[in-house]
């Protein structure tokens, strides 16, 4: 589990980006980080592995010492124990000049549960060789190979910003095959992203952010419980809607959802802009 | 030292060791600039024995001065890689204490470069008397006696002193140099060497002060103020390297926005 608590942040002193935040993240679940530019997404990711320092309050997160039992440490003391547990994927980075066997000979004592079956499944799904030399490949192939490293280490945090940023169309699927594939009760995924249409069916659980403050937090099986998303043609009438947007089709269209409405599937997007217009609280 | 662990700590030096490319590259720019002053210091006008004798001894003793200002630059670089975003992250989201990732660097190149650069002065030494052999073939001459004899520090006596006592100076400038290298690597994001040059600026003045104020000691090998200020700048560089790793931990992804430049 993470536990964020009172949590305060800013860049400078004059512009605070997070004051007094709270959450608490669970394990066995992918959540969606979701908001506009500029709300501090990427940096919460940041302070929950602890590349930043909170100016105010702490992040903790729970983890399995070497002698097998359950501790707890705070993410921004970079201890050993937690970041063999921990594992980033950012949205732009560099590789060495390596092949990837090279990369992995260096890189993977470091985690004590990489496996080199999942690395090897990981990339075959992703359709790359695994003689791969890293500085050569494209952007989108890179982060296909250290998406597979990063789910071959095991790690019980998986933080990943904007991971669909770079795939080609074939990779997009490939990716949500591979995280679902990969998916363990001890294990918490975060993908902050704005592709919201490339992770919609992944996700177990949605976090929006606005302003700096958490604007929502509740699991998909809530949100479907609770609305019913539907595309409506023009002309029918949308009174009942809670939210509305026009599409190709007429409108976009979430509703209350009443126990005799079969439940549909999330329509992240619009969720997102009920959410963030203030339609769903 | 309870953060450091040496099987993690190897593990940290194993992923920055530079690669094959990379080594080859050094060591061949090294050699090809040892190859320069050789053939700067014998020409190739008078190739008699005496004048490449002369002229291999005055390559060895200048590549030996120059060489510690080299190991000081790579250092005051070792940090390069937290300068940028893309590649900070995945040094510092390493399984390793900071303490570790702290050290591993400065071994690297520290370490690194006193041996490639002494692994150069050979190449070169070996390659120039080659060349000079081909061109001169009654001789053969190489410097690499005079590096040998500087590389043991040889404890021959003149006048009854210790003659590396003579060297005392420049070991205990390169010292504090490299202490302020680590320091300036360790703390500012960015332009390390240029801070860690900036703080050797006010050694100009100390050293005319010095100048006017020292006697001679041992025939000129050392002066009265050789010893106590080897000893102030042995503190002083303690301090620098125990300020840069006490200071490295505290060392984040981002810095502050307004002290961005550095």
């Amino acid at each position: 589990m993470i536990d964020i608590r009172e949590l305060s942040f800013g860049y400078n002193k004059k512009h605070q980006l997070f004051t007094d935040f709270s959450l608490k993240l669970q394990q066995n679940c992918i959540y969606g980080l979701l908001g506009k530019n500029g709300t501090g997404k990427t940096t919460l990711l940041y302070l929950m592995a602890g590349l930043l320092r909170p100016t105010a309050g702490t992040v903790s997160c729970d983890c399995i010492a070497p002698d097998g039992s359950a501790c707890s440490f705070r993410s921004c003391d970079r201890r050993p124990e937690l970041l063999e547990q921990f594992f980033l994927v950012p949205e732009e980075f560099e590789l060495p000049f390596s092949s990837l066997d090279d990369y992995v000979r260096t890189n993977a004592p470091f985690y004590p549960n990489f496996s080199r079956e999942v690395l090897d499944a990981c990339l075959k799904e992703f359709e790359l060789s695994s003689d791969l030399t890293l500085l050569t490949l494209s952007m989108g192939q890179k982060k296909k190979a250290l998406i597979s490293f990063a789910l071959a280490t095991r790690t019980r945090y998986l933080l990943m910003d904007e991971p669909t940023n770079g795939l080609d169309i074939p990779s997009k699927s490939q990716f949500r095959k591979v995280i679902a594939q990969n998916m363990t009760d001890e294990r918490t995924v975060i993908i902050s992203t704005h592709q919201v249409h490339d992770v919609e069916t992944l996700l177990d659980h949605i976090l929006i952010l606005d302003d700096s403050r958490l604007l929502l937090n509740a699991s998909v099986s809530e949100l479907t419980d609770r609305y019913a998303f539907s595309e409506i043609p023009a002309g029918i009438d949308t009174a009942t809607a809670i939210y509305r947007e026009p599409s190709p089709q007429g409108f976009s269209v979430m509703t209350k959802r009443t126990p005799d409405m079969p439940e549909t599937q999330l329509n992240l997007e619009l969720l997102f802009n009920a959410v963030t217009k203030g339609a769903v609280r | 030292m309870r953060n450091i662990s040496l099987r993690r700590l190897g593990m940290v030096l194993r992923r920055q060791r530079p690669g094959k490319v990379g080594i080859t590259i050094y060591l061949g720019v090294f050699t090809l600039m040892f190859i320069v002053f050789r053939i700067m210091e014998s020409g190739f006008d008078n190739l008699s024995e005496d004048m490449l004798r002369k002229g291999a001894s005055e390559w060895i003793e200048s590549a030996w001065h120059i060489a510690p200002n080299l190991v000081c630059i790579a250092t005051s670089n070792a940090f390069l890689m937290l300068q940028e975003k893309n590649t900070a992250y995945g040094y510092l989201m390493l399984p390793a204490t900071m303490q570790e990732k702290f050290l591993a660097p400065i071994l690297i190149t520290t370490v690194g470069s006193i041996a490639g650069i002494i692994v150069s002065m050979v190449m070169a030494d070996v390659l120039c008397s080659l060349l000079y052999y081909v061109l001169e073939p009654t001789a053969w001459v190489s410097g690499l006696p005079e590096l040998w004899h500087l590389l043991a520090l040889e404890e021959s006596r003149i006048d009854g002193h210790i003659e590396w006592l003579g060297m005392l100076d420049s070991l205990s400038f390169y010292l504090w140099w490299h202490s302020v290298s680590v320091f300036c690597g360790a703390v500012f994001r960015k332009n390390a060497l240029i801070f860690s040059c900036m703080v050797l600026l006010p050694l100009i003045p100390l050293l005319w002060i010095r100048s006017q104020l020292a006697t001679e000691v041992a025939g000129g090998l050392y002066d009265s103020w050789t010893l106590p200020i080897a000893i102030v700048v042995a503190v002083l560089s303690c301090s620098f390297y125990i300020a840069a790793y006490r200071l490295f931990p505290r060392r984040t992804l981002v810095g502050h926005k307004t002290l961005a430049f550095l």
